[in-house]
This record gives C-alpha cells, structure tokens and sequence, in this order.
C-alpha cells in the first residue's frame, strides 16, 4: 500500500513538472523555427509562424505580445510588424489607422495575389498607402514585363504592415479585429547571445499571409 | 578507472568536433550547380535593384529540401559593404515561397523561407530594389547560392556556392 502512495504522488509531481514545462518546450521550439545562427550574425525571422503548429503559433503570439507591451512601457515608440488574418486594401486599412494617424509612422506595406506563392513589400511614404503602392508598380513596370506583375496590380490583397508607433497605440492595436500577428524587432534572447559571441543580430521581416501561401 | 577517463575524453572529443562541424560553413568549389542551387538562372545587378530571374528547379533538386532549410540568393561586394553603393531597400517583388530580403552590412539578399515547397520547372524570380545612392561606389560582387538549416542558436552547417565572384553593376550572367 505504501508503496502504491509512494508510485502515485511521484506520477502526480512528474506530471505536475511536464504540464508545467510544456508550454516553455513548445515556445523554445517555435522560437527554433526563427533563428538561425551564422558566423558572423543572428537572423531572426520576425513575424513568422511557419511550421508550427497551432500551439506554438498562439505562444508565440502571447510572447511577442507581453514583450511588446514591457518593452514599450520603457520606450517612446517602436518598431511592430503587424500581420492581418485577410487580405485588406488601402481603403480598409487607412479606416483602420486613421484614428492614429497623428501618432503612428507607415514603414512599409506586405502585398501579394491571394492564393499565390510569393509577395511584395514596399516602403511607404507619408504614411500614403495607395501612393506607395502605385509608385511599386510604376518602378516595377520599367524592369518587368512579365504577366505576373499585371496579375499582382489586379488582384493584390495586403496582408501586413510595418509601423512605428508608441505604448497607447500598440495597446489599441492590439485589440483590432484584422490583426493576426504583432512582432517587433528586438529578440532579447538572441541580442544577448550576440553580445556573448561578438556577432551582430540581422531581423528579417517575413510576415505570416492569411491563406496560408508562402 | 582508467577506461572511465579514456572513455570521457573520446565524448568530449566526439562532442568538440560535432561542435565545430556544426558551426562551420561549407563552400562547395565543384559539381556546379550543386543540388541546392537552381539548375538555371540568371542574376542582375541594376543601378538601384539585385536580381534573379528564371531560377529554377527540378523535382529531385527540390526533394532534398526540407522544411527546416531555406535558399538564399546573395550579392556582396567585393569591397565595402551595400551602404557604399545604395541607401536601404525600398521594395522587395518574389514569388518564391515565403520570400524575404536582407539588407546589411555584408549583403544584399533574396531568399526563400520555405525552398521544400519550391514547383519543379516553374520560373522564380526575386527583386530587391535599393533606394538611390549620390555618393554610389561600383564594387565588383560576388554572387552566391546558399543553403542552410534553421535548428534554433546551436549554428549548423551552410553549404553555399559562387555563382559567379565578378559581377558589376549594369551586367548580368546566367547559367
């Protein structure tokens, strides 16, 4: 009898001990799937949830978001990649930001042909969407002449969004319906990891499109 | 006790070497297009864009990719770094899946986050274009194909090749 007592509570403790570590397992290893260490720098994939599964991908997202809001307590503004769960337009999207204008900066815009593999990003100036975007395909247009570039200008969607704004905007944003996804540039994990190895960190932006095309 | 220090010593020897293979790039000097390269292609270099075109691949190319890989396309200069012959990216136009560019101070890059769902014989192509640089240098670049293995902060091996090592702007090469 004792030692059945003895047999139960140490199963109880080993699986109060895997219950708890799971979740910081299951974080660890998406976070694998977004950093790779080369000789003389980190990259990490911002905005990326490829290849995890659907736990994973909703840490992740927790993780990001708690870092964004403790990060942004300390400073002005930053830098956030912001995925959208659809395809949207500059239509959409300006009646999304309008009610932060005064407070946000428009870095760049994410667009691609729902369905399709691939995708364009370009930079945004003045916080102009539909400007940026018809300047893309002018400057497109002097270098390619393929059926392609045609299809995007009639069927893109945009499916993310890189803006610098402050702590009340990121807060407000992050209860938008669109948003999917919202990351920042800044993995204190791999900065420090560099620090100790004397190697630069590289952050690529590869946000997450909503049908799942790569 | 003896057999018990030999036996230390062989792990911590197994465990240093795996350790620096792990970390250590590896450039292939023959066989190309190695299997991790397009089997065609051509890549550019413009005034103000890097470029590749008609990259493509077959199945048995494609088949070695999993989905812990990605494929990289690199221009870096000979001399100097990017910021000598442009200011920063301006727009990024690829249909390789999960396209990315990188931009800094060794490279230009275009690169393919998920290369194991590459479409054998379909034509990719993958634009990076820089914003205006008055004060533009005209380094020769040296463009390379790589390959490597996302596995978290342990480094692994990269494999990667020249595609060509004197390309300037205004010209292009195919192969």
């Amino acid at each position: 009898m004792k030692k059945l007592i003895y047999l139960l509570v140490s199963l109880m403790i080993i699986s109060i001990i895997v219950i708890n570590c799971m979740p910081s397992f299951a974080l660890a290893n998406a976070k694998d799937n977004l950093i790779v260490e080369e000789k003389e720098k980190f990259k990490v994939f911002v905005g990326c949830l490829e290849n995890m599964n659907n736990v994973e991908k909703k840490l992740i997202k927790e993780d990001r978001k708690s870092l964004i809001k403790k990060i942004t307590s300390d400073k002005n503004s930053i830098n956030v990649l912001i995925s959208f769960n659809k395809f949207t337009d500059a239509d959409e999207l300006n009646s999304i930001l309008d009610k932060y204008s005064s407070e946000i900066v428009i870095n760049s815009i994410w667009f691609s042909i729902p369905g399709k593999d691939g995708r364009a990003m370009k930079k945004v100036e003045n916080n102009d969407i539909q400007k940026s975007i018809t300047a893309f395909f002018t400057e497109a247009k002097i270098d390619n002449k393929d059926n392609e570039l045609l299809e995007l200008e009639e069927k893109y969607g945009i499916f993310a969004i890189e803006l610098n704004c402050n702590s009340n905007i990121t807060e407000k944003l992050m209860s938008e319906n669109i948003i999917n996804h919202i990351d920042t540039y800044y993995y204190p994990e791999v900065e420090k990891l560099a620090l100790e190895n004397e190697k630069y960190v590289s952050y690529i932006s590869l946000p997450e499109k909503p049908d799942g095309t790569g | 006790m003896k057999k018990k220090y030999m036996s230390l010593i062989l792990v911590a020897t197994f465990v240093l070497i795996s350790f620096n293979i792990a970390t250590a790039a590896t450039r292939d000097t023959s066989g190309f297009p190695n299997w991790y390269t397009p089997y065609d292609g051509q890549v550019s270099i413009g005034p103000t864009y890097v470029e590749g075109r008609n990259l493509k691949w077959s199945q048995w190319r494609i088949d070695y990719y999993d989905s812990n890989d990605y494929w990289e396309l690199e221009f870096r200069p000979r001399t100097g770094e990017p910021d000598d012959v442009w200011d920063g990216v301006d727009s990024l136009y690829s249909n390789l899946p999960g396209a990315y560019e990188e931009y800094d101070e060794d490279d230009v890059t275009v690169g393919t986050y998920s290369p194991d769902k590459l479409v054998s014989g379909t034509s990719y192509y993958g634009m990076v274009y820089m914003d205006w640089n008055s004060n533009s240098t005209d380094p020769f670049f040296i463009v390379e194909s790589e390959k490597g293995l996302w596995l978290g902060v342990d480094g692994w091996p990269e494999r990667y090749e020249y595609i060509t090592t004197y390309l300037s702007k205004g010209s292009s090469t195919y192969w």
